[in-house]
């Protein structure tokens, strides 16, 4: 698929380029593009039915990652054990991002199964002193000599504000400096994101101080806590598309100022068909006490899923949740039962964001999707 | 006592659900439930006073240490059947609990043959994925489990089947004797040519006193079909005298599983 675009790719006239690339698609795009930075953030499970299991595409990503020139930079992060074991196949130079230290209590991750716990080395048992986020944090195998090291460019997470901004530090360790942010974009999640964009272009010649000091004027892109009027109310809209990513917009939800909120899952190719994800993480500290609604081809499954979430544990029958037919009807009913100044958090999955989107750029809400 | 085997190997899928529905549903009959996690590296007496063991799917490359683990620990699993105590198996579960698994490097894995069972990963060939509407056969005792339930929230027949997602690479053959969960109208089941789907095997079928259930259905399986959970429920209280289930409001369940059932059937 990809060769398709590699005639246009060839025509760009730009010194560097820069390629979101899907993971099953990274082997064809690395044997038709010269690679001089390659960036992976994380692995973590997504789209179960369609890629397999995370160990499906570890096994794709190893040629590719041990076949980059010596001249190119591998950037990865220190707090993936898959990542961090794929990387000591490199002859490239490989650069490493990760967080300082355990995040603060409020950001604590509450995901409720974690993942990629056997040693991807001698598939002993992996311990974590703490957890930044999901299967990413301070581990050590209990059997081999296994271990997280230290990350080249480090981030100390501080507290987040609402969904407006996170403070945070981040510490070059190649040259002992360390530079302050504040990124207009809440959680560890993104937090990762800056300190592994900062280590790309560092790796690229950018001096360390002022790759921190481009991201303060960052603006978050389409459904990544998108903020939208509508009749006097905010709303934001996020994709939650994996326990890992559902889990960190529980956790920041939970402690933002909210009074409704709208939850949906859709079940087509993108979303991944198998809905069973959200049996690994827990709505109930996000909806507590707000009224909400669930949306979405699968929104009866998430109603169960609620019904035995640990919330309602105590009670000998829980009160059904509702449901509404389409995330716009679900959005057009919060927003009515939300006083003027309040704030609705739509949480979706791909396709039901798109759909909602769609919608909201039909009624001049927002600006059309850029192609 | 319900027991979860190996959870840090096990939990891909969201099976972890399939616990959290019969401890749930076990608490709203007033029942005092107990959960124990049963670790790799756990030893035998983890199982000497289990009722119920559920063990989900994992990547397949956890299995060689599952199976490492099963060698150690399978005779005590076998022994907690052998008086009565009842097993979930799903998925990853299911294959290492068989006879043998092999897998697509051609490795063979011995089991504990708890479950009559072979399972053959093949060398190529795609994974069985997508959703299943799995018939109950005809005198299966599942449905009774929630017959009065289904019809009272409005879903009468509903439980005559069991709906789930499937995804392995394994191809998994009944051994003689053994029974399945269900027929496939609707999906690839066991391996994808004999239209069977999971194993069921009652009490003293083949001389052993536990029920055993198992099944490549995530979904989580039990939650969108409480007959089953029920079924399960039902033999390990009745280790502690209690004789009759509580019938409980359903309809969140079977709203689910019909849902699923007109999904997965077109």
């Amino acid at each position: 698929m990809f060769v398709a675009h590699r005639r246009a790719l060839s025509a760009v006239d730009a010194p560097i380029v820069v390629l979101e690339v899907d993971e099953m698609s990274l082997d064809r795009v690395a044997s038709q593009v010269p690679i001089r930075v390659l960036v992976a953030t994380n692995l973590v499970r997504d789209q179960l039915d369609r890629y397999g299991e995370t160990d499906a595409i570890t096994r794709r990503w190893r040629p590719v990652i041990s076949n980059l020139s010596a001249e190119s930079t591998l950037v990865v992060c220190a707090d993936d054990p898959r990542l961090m074991s794929l990387a000591a196949g490199a002859t490239a130079r490989t650069q490493t991002f990760g967080l300082a230290e355990s995040p603060p209590e409020s950001l604590a991750d509450p995901a409720l199964t974690p993942e990629a716990v056997a040693c991807p080395v001698c598939d002993g048992l992996l311990a974590r002193r703490w957890v930044g986020l999901g299967h990413l944090g301070d581990f050590t195998c209990t059997h081999c000599s296994f271990e997280r090291k230290r990350p080249s460019i480090a981030v100390r997470v501080g507290e987040s504000h609402d969904f407006a901004e996170t403070h945070m530090t981040l510490l070059d360790a190649a040259s002992g400096t360390e530079q302050s942010l504040t990124l207009a974009m809440p959680g560890v999640s993104n937090a990762y994101n800056a300190v592994a964009a900062v280590t790309a272009v560092v790796a690229l010649g950018v001096p360390f101080g002022s790759a921190v000091e481009s991201l303060s004027g960052l603006r978050p892109p389409w459904g990544r806590y998108e903020r939208v009027d509508i009749d006097g109310r905010e709303v934001i809209l996020s994709l939650g598309k994996n326990p890992a990513s559902v889990a960190e917009l529980v956790r920041i939800g939970a402690s933002a100022d909210v009074d409704s909120v709208v939850v949906g899952v859709n079940d087509a190719a993108a979303d991944g068909r198998d809905a069973s994800w959200y049996w690994d993480v827990d709505l109930a500290p996000l909806l507590a006490g707000r009224q909400f609604l669930l949306a979405g081809t699968r929104r009866l499954d998430l109603a169960l899923r609620l019904k035995y979430s640990a919330a309602h544990a105590r009670h000998t029958s829980s009160p059904a949740a509702s449901t509404a037919d389409s995330p716009a009807d679900a959005l057009t009913r919060m927003v009515a039962a939300t006083p003027p100044g309040g704030r609705v958090f739509v949480v979706l999955t791909y396709t039901a964001l798109l759909e909602l989107r769609s919608v909201l750029a039909a009624r001049m809400l927002l600006p059309p999707m850029p192609a | 006592m319900i027991a979860q085997l190996f959870p840090e190997r096990l939990n891909l899928y969201g099976d972890a659900g399939n616990v959290r529905t019969l401890v749930q549903r076990a608490a709203w009959r007033g029942a005092d439930v107990e959960l124990r996690t049963i670790h790799v590296e756990a030893d035998a007496s983890a199982f000497l006073d289990v009722d119920v063991i559920i063990a989900g799917g994992g990547p397949d490359s956890d299995q060689f240490a599952v199976a490492r683990s099963l060698v150690r620990l399978g005779d005590a699993l076998g022994s907690a059947l052998q008086r009565g105590a009842s097993l979930l198996a799903v998925c990853g579960a299911f294959q290492n609990l068989g006879r043998f698994y092999q897998t697509s490097n051609g490795d063979r894995l011995a089991g504990p043959g708890l479950l009559n069972v072979e399972t053959v990963a093949p060398k190529v060939g795609r994974r069985l994925v997508g959703g299943v509407v799995a018939r109950l056969e005809p005198d299966s005792p599942i449905a009774a489990f929630g017959r009065t339930s289904a019809a009272a929230a409005g879903f009468a027949g509903e439980e005559n089947s069991v709906v789930g997602f499937e995804n392995h690479a394994g191809r998994t053959q009944l051994g003689h004797g053994a029974q399945a969960l269900g027929r496939v109208p609707h999906g690839h089941g066991n391996n994808g040519d004999d239209a069977t789907e999971g194993l069921l095997a009652l009490p003293r079928d083949d001389g052993m006193l536990g029920l055993r259930v198992a099944s490549y259905l995530h979904g989580p399986l039990l939650p969108a079909n409480p007959h089953l959970a029920d079924l399960l429920l039902s033999a390990a209280l009745a280790r502690h005298g209690v004789t009759d289930l509580i019938a409980l409001d359903d309809r969140a369940e079977w709203a689910a599983h019909a849902a699923n059932a007109r999904r997965w059937k077109t």
